[in-house]
């Protein structure tokens, strides 16, 4: 079944000025009501409808029992008020069509002469608010005046079937056909209004969006005409060497050095290329950029570049990993602890003489974080490596971890740098701590 | 190949037009398809709003052939009001045979008879009693011409619990209260309720109801 229940094309003339997110989620009048058979499609139809379904119920409600308690006498009564009955049963998923046939019927009444059957009234109040609802504003006027100036037609005839004996009782039942009309306008206006803001919402979105796409173009273009050029030559300028040493003996060491050279600057030269992607891609709600090749063995990949790289210039240390790695942690956290990782291996190059003792590295996995311990002795600032620090590595560890509702703190003390970090397994779940958090 | 595509596309376009000119350039082609499309596209456009103009009067002919044979069925209590205005009162022709009525209340069976408008009211009475389901069935003719005028009988209850008479409210409409008044006396004499709803009273210990009855 393809449309369970639909509107014909031409119930919805003004389809294309309804194009909100509201209109999207079925809101909109004589859109197929129910476009998929399947039962979340009717689930959301239901969620989206619900108020006309309980108006139309409780007009029903009401038309049957009255016609249950004083059922029409005349045949042409018990027609129209029939019609009523289908008006009223098809109004959630015709609004249109039938409010004009519920007006009809009401009006057709009038004419009959017959004050038995159901009260015309309560489908004439559902047509009213259906109209406001779902027709333009000219459209829903002309049915409010239609019902009020046919029900005007008994009282200036003055047979016994007027609403009213008096004008002035009058007042009161058009009072209450406009009270019904404004209801339903005051509804789509309400609708229109929230549709409005979600489209602005959206615009404002959308802005920010190409404004950071622009941003981070620019970055891109920077980081690849200063960082990747410049990293291509270590790379080009380590592979001539490696074709210059001679593959003999004597020559290893020196050999296994621009080897190292070369693997790094083409590892960070990747890296940089995946940073690049990430800045020319639009953003991305909710979700990172899937890396290949990391989360749940990024740690252990982590650790062993680390080792490598500590290894090759000479520094002395162990990095472990203790507990077992457990399936069911987050991609984030993974990354997180990596990403860490290989900053700290980085630090230990930048504030550590490979001289000065050992470095000690433990990642534990918990049951709900992973945690680092990490400590070493720290180098004289005249004794330093030449590395020129950048100072915001660690602070913005320290804020994707905090993002993630972990911690990451440092002490340098008595000679010695401490570093503690405990990443939650799962994002989301659980906040930050302390109100630092961006 | 090309052209046996262009062909192929073309005849997908529109069957209608399916002998497209396959050897002519791709931009002809092209213009070809593209004419046919809104060809195409207006000939539907045309056949939709002819099917709906079509649908449409058939449902309106149908609409007031409906109201039309429906409108020509009885319509009882029609001239309920008109002759409450002229005084009119209209009971059957009284015939030389009734039902011999017996009893001390013979005389309002008798004067009841004659005075009956329906048939139902003469099949009531014709047994010399008035039951409970048939004071019902009277009591509801007469309940239905009160509610063409919007009005509704109801039992009246006393203090004491106790059935009394009725009570007639008013549900919709605009009479005024002679006008009502009116309707409920035709409405009681149109109905027989005014004869049988007395003789209601008696019940089935009625003498007439214990003999045989003569004609």
């Amino acid at each position: 079944m393809n449309a369970g229940i639909s509107a014909p094309s031409g119930e919805d003339g003004r389809a294309g000025r309804d194009n909100g997110p509201a209109a999207a989620a079925g809101i909109r009048s004589g859109e197929p009501a129910i476009t998929s058979g399947s039962p979340a499609a009717a689930f959301r139809w239901l969620r989206a409808h619900w108020f006309r379904l309980v108006i139309a119920a409780f007009a029903l409600a009401a038309t049957l029992v009255e016609w249950s308690v004083i059922p029409p006498i005349y045949p042409l009564n018990f027609l129209f008020s029939g019609l009523s009955v289908v008006g009223i049963l098809l109004s959630p998923f015709l609004p249109r069509i039938s409010g004009w046939l519920i007006i009809v019927t009401v009006v057709a009444r009038l004419f009959v002469l017959d004050l038995s059957g159901p009260n015309p009234l309560w489908a004439a109040y559902l047509a009213l608010a259906i109209i406001g609802y779902d027709s333009a504003i000219p459209v829903a006027v002309a049915a409010l005046l239609t019902v009020s100036l046919a029900e005007c037609i008994p009282v200036a005839l003055n047979t016994f079937n007027a609403l009213s004996a008096t004008w002035i009782g009058m007042v009161n039942y058009i009072g209450m056909f406009t009270l019904a009309t404004m209801g339903g306008m005051s509804f789509r206006w309400r609708r229109q209004r929230d549709e409005i803001r979600e489209q602005a919402m959206a615009l404002e979105r959308r802005q920010w969006q190409l404004d950071t796409l622009q941003r981070n173009t620019r970055l891109a273009s920077r980081i690849h005409d200063s960082a990747s050029g410049g990293l291509s030559y270590i790379a080009l300028t380590a592979q001539r060497q490696l074709r210059r040493i001679g593959n003999d003996a004597e020559h290893q060491t020196e050999r296994q050095d621009w080897q190292f050279v070369n693997d790094q600057a083409l590892a960070v030269l990747d890296e940089i290329h995946h940073v690049i992607d990430l800045l020319e891609q639009p953003e991305r709600t909710g979700q990172s950029a899937p890396r290949v090749g990391r989360h749940q063995d990024a740690i252990d990949t982590a650790i062993r570049d680390a080792k490598a790289k500590l290894g090759q210039l000479g520094f002395a240390g162990t990095i472990e990993s203790r507990g077992e790695r457990p399936q069911d942690y987050a991609d984030e956290s993974f990354e997180a602890a990596a990403d860490l990782l290989g900053e700290i291996a980085a630090n230990i190059t930048r504030h550590m003489g490979p001289a000065q003792g050992e470095y000690r590295c433990v990642v534990t996995y918990g049951d709900d974080a992973i945690e680092i311990m990490e400590t070493n002795p720290i180098m004289s600032a005249n004794g330093s490596a030449g590395l020129k620090p950048h100072g915001s590595g660690l602070a913005m560890h320290r804020r994707i971890i905090m993002r993630l509702g972990g911690e990451l703190n440092t002490s340098a003390e008595d000679g010695d740098w401490v570093l503690y970090a405990r990443i939650p397994a799962g994002t989301g779940a659980v906040r930050p701590k302390s109100g630092r958090a961006s | 190949m090309k052209r046996v595509m262009d062909a192929e596309r073309t005849d997908r376009d529109d069957e209608t037009f399916a002998d497209a000119d396959t050897t002519g350039s791709s931009e002809m082609r092209h213009s070809e398809s593209d004419s046919n499309k809104s060809c195409t596209s207006w000939m539907r456009r045309q056949g939709s709003r002819r099917w709906r103009t079509t649908t449409a009067v058939i449902l309106a002919l149908a609409a007031i052939a409906v109201t039309v044979a429906v409108s020509l069925l009885p319509e009882p209590w029609r001239d309920v009001q008109s002759n409450a205005k002229t005084s009119a009162n209209d009971p059957l022709p009284t015939t030389s045979e009734h039902p011999d009525f017996t009893g001390p209340h013979k005389y309002e069976f008798l004067n009841a008879w004659n005075n009956l408008h329906t048939e139902v009211g003469r099949d009531v009475l014709e047994d010399g009693v008035v039951t409970d389901d048939e004071r019902s069935e009277v009591f509801l003719a007469y309940n239905q011409c009160l509610s063409v005028y919007g009005l509704q009988s109801r039992p009246f209850v006393d203090e004491n619990g106790k059935t009394n008479g009725q009570t007639v409210v008013s549900i919709r409409g605009s009479m005024s209260s002679e006008q009502q008044s009116d309707v409920i006396d035709q409405c009681a004499i149109g109905s027989d309720y005014r004869w049988i709803e007395p003789l209601a009273a008696y019940g089935s210990d009625h003498p007439a109801a214990l003999g045989d009855m003569q004609r």
